[in-house]
């Protein structure tokens, strides 16, 4: 899995799976809000899943922190499962 | 009525209202202007046509009173443009000019009333009487309708949360002591065997005429109740509800007291709810009681489905109901006793399952057998039933019981401490042994992604004890991480992971259990109608179910058991 930012905006290649991935990803966001960002755009072309850490940090972002979050996700089985566990609108999540 | 009193009632109705007067003469228009100021809550003024139509457009006016003759743009054509898009407010058209064809014109634009010129007051306040009535009954009834949308969104609303209560209520009713967990026991022949539980409910409305409740009577020892009561609607679901709550308290005190019989509760429910049921109301019911270590089934099944098995040879047989339904007057039941030594499936389920309308003149039924004998778990044959049943017309509840039957081919054993970079060094190492078993990626890197789930929950929730809401804290004030450093540290505590491929000639299973030392949990609480949905944790078990065919908890809940089939190469 790989981590890239531009601006505001967060692009997670490779799968999402491991504690490891999660913590990357909470390093970089981290990034961004610390320089500011009150918006994030976060892109997942390739990955399948999402961890439950992960989802956990974007929720605290949202609720906790009031960072507005537009994720991009491009496999169906994540959009499902997303979709599943209710989450498609607190992180408006759209199809890539 | 005097004019005075006439007049003051006028105003009182007029004073909330606004008037657009048009009148080119100066003097007319201030004479006038002063009579209205007292009467509307606004007057606005325009000198022609054009500037009264502008004027109209700008601002929210409930009464027009207009001269005709008026440069650049008379009163009659200012009214046709009005009239273009507002065909309700009233206009009073002052006018020396009583042409017949100028006043049907007039009457045709939708002109209400007329005064001559020069201006009468009495007729003035008269034209202004009539003309807001209309006003006013137009306020009345949009008052009325927005009272009305009030009271049905307050009604919406209300009934809303009353069906989330009802919801939350029949949850609370309904148990499965076996929910995500398999059964774990010594047989009567002292070989260790394990049954695995699952089950489909799926109500169409929200209090629904199917309900069940599965029950552990002891090691190894199943009740499984499973009632439909005839009839759709709050009738049938309360007889439902108020059947699976005696059942459940039947259950319970027996457990309290050690002491169950599964005739004293078929006899006991049939007094109980002979009382209860209405004259022409009746109601279907499968009880069977399953004694795993000494290998035998009693059921009493009254108008439900027969109960299908499949046995250790693959051929399916059927369990056929001897009673009738049960109603307000009824026969002592028949329970039977059936050997399920040579049993390792068993399908219990509602006529929403096998009576379901395969297009228009066929029932799931015919394909029921063959789906029940091809699926090896719930999801399989969910599958398959809704690849044929496009839309159930009924509640759907059917018990999916399957014992481990598969022999371990080879398997592979860690043991890691309670520490984050030794849980991905574990989820690395699964991995690699995953390659030589499951060739495809997409499928390992789901698989793994399982995995890591429980792997998280048997670290923090297992041995390091942290429970739901202390993590979801620690989670909002960023401290999750540093918090689990900090415990770990003193945690000796170990982590067993055990990945194997079991099978038989026909299939091959990927097993991987994960087992920890923390003091276990109810694995019933997982029941995803108590998932709280403003928590930030608490979705890691719904993901790993995504991923597996079938997740299983053991009793103490702290050991899960993934399992995935394994496409045959």
């Amino acid at each position: 899995m790989e981590v890239k930012t531009s601006g505001s905006e967060l692009t997670i290649t490779g799968n999402i799976k491991s504690i490891e991935d999660y913590l990357e990803i909470k390093k970089a966001v981290r990034v961004l809000i610390d320089g500011g960002a009150q918006a994030i755009t976060v892109k997942i072309p390739e990955s399948l899943s999402m961890t439950s850490s992960v989802i956990g940090f974007f929720l605290k972002l949202v609720r906790a922190d009031n960072i507005k979050i537009d994720m991009f996700v491009k496999d169906d089985r994540l959009m499902s499962l997303l979709d599943t566990l209710n989450l498609t609108t607190i992180f408006n999540i759209r199809k890539m | 009525m005097d004019k005075s009193n006439h007049y003051r009632q006028l105003t009182e109705v007029t004073h909330g209202l606004s008037v657009l007067y048009v009148e080119d003469e100066e003097i007319s228009r201030t004479i006038v202007e002063s009579k209205l100021k007292v009467m509307f809550k606004n007057v606005i003024l325009a000198e022609d046509g054009e500037e009264g139509l502008r004027k109209f457009r700008e601002n929210q006016v409930d009464l027009i009173l207009t001269d005709n003759l008026m440069p650049r743009m008379n009163g009659l054509d200012m009214i046709m443009e009005i009239r273009t898009k507002d065909i309700k407010t009233p206009i009073i058209l002052i006018t020396a000019f009583m042409d017949t064809d100028f006043l049907i014109k007039a009457i045709n634009l939708g002109v209400t009333q007329f005064i001559a010129k020069p201006v009468n007051f009495d007729n003035l306040y008269n034209a202004i009487e009539i003309a807001v009535q209309r006003v006013i009954i137009e306020n009345v009834m949009q008052k009325s309708r927005e009272q009305e949308l009030e009271l049905l969104r307050y009604q919406e609303k209300y009934h809303s949360a009353q069906q989330e209560r009802a919801f939350r209520k029949e949850l609370n009713i309904i148990k499965n002591d076996l929910h995500l967990k398999r059964l774990d026991f010594e047989g009567s022949n002292g070989v260790r065997t394990e049954w695995l539980f699952d089950l489909y409910y799926k109500p169409l409305d929200i209090l629904s005429g199917d309900s069940y409740s599965v029950r552990e009577i002891g090691e190894g020892r199943v009740l499984i109740f499973l009632v439909d009561a005839m009839g759709k609607g709050l009738s049938a679901s309360v007889t439902t509800i108020v059947s699976t709550s005696f059942v459940n308290y039947f259950v319970d005190e027996s457990r309290a007291y050690g002491k169950f019989s599964f005739e004293d509760l078929v006899n006991t429910y049939l007094k109980y709810i002979r009382r209860e049921l209405l004259e022409d109301e009746i109601v279907s019911v499968t009880f069977a009681y399953i004694d795993f270590p000494n290998e035998f089934m009693d059921t009493a099944i009254f108008s439900m489905p027969s109960i299908m098995l499949q046995t250790t040879d693959g051929e399916v047989i059927s369990i056929a109901g001897k009673n009738m339904p049960v109603m307000k007057f009824i026969d002592p039941p028949v329970i039977d006793r059936h050997n399920i030594s040579n049993i390792k499936k068993i399908l219990v389920y509602s006529d929403g399952l096998n009576e379901s309308l395969k297009g228009t003149d066929s029932l799931y039924q015919e394909f029921l057998k063959s789906d029940f004998r091809d699926s090896e778990n719930k999801n399989e044959l969910l599958e398959k039933f809704s690849l044929k049943i496009e839309k159930p017309d009924d509640d759907v509840t059917f018990i999916f019981l399957k014992k481990m039957t598969a022999v371990e081919k080879w398997y592979k054993e860690f043991i890691i401490d309670t520490r984050l970079e030794e849980l991905d060094k574990m989820s690395a190492a699964v991995e690699d042994v995953l390659t030589g078993v499951i060739l495809h990626d997409e499928s390992r890197t789901t698989l793994i992604n399982s995995f890591v789930e429980i792997l998280m929950n048997a670290s923090s929730h297992g041995n390091l004890n942290i429970d739901s809401k202390l993590k979801n804290r620690l989670i909002k004030n960023g401290e999750y991480e540093d918090y689990l450093l900090n415990v770990q540290k003193d945690n000796d505590r170990k982590i067993r992971v055990n990945v194997s491929v079991c099978g038989d000639n026909l299939k091959e299973f990927l097993v991987i259990r994960v087992c920890d030392e923390g003091k276990g949990f109810d694995a019933a609480l997982l029941h995803e109608g108590f998932l709280d949905a403003s928590l930030l944790n608490g979705r890691g078990i719904s993901i790993a179910k995504s991923f597996v065919d079938e997740i299983y908890y053991n009793k103490a809940g702290n050991e899960v058991t993934l399992i995935r089939q394994l496409m045959r190469r």
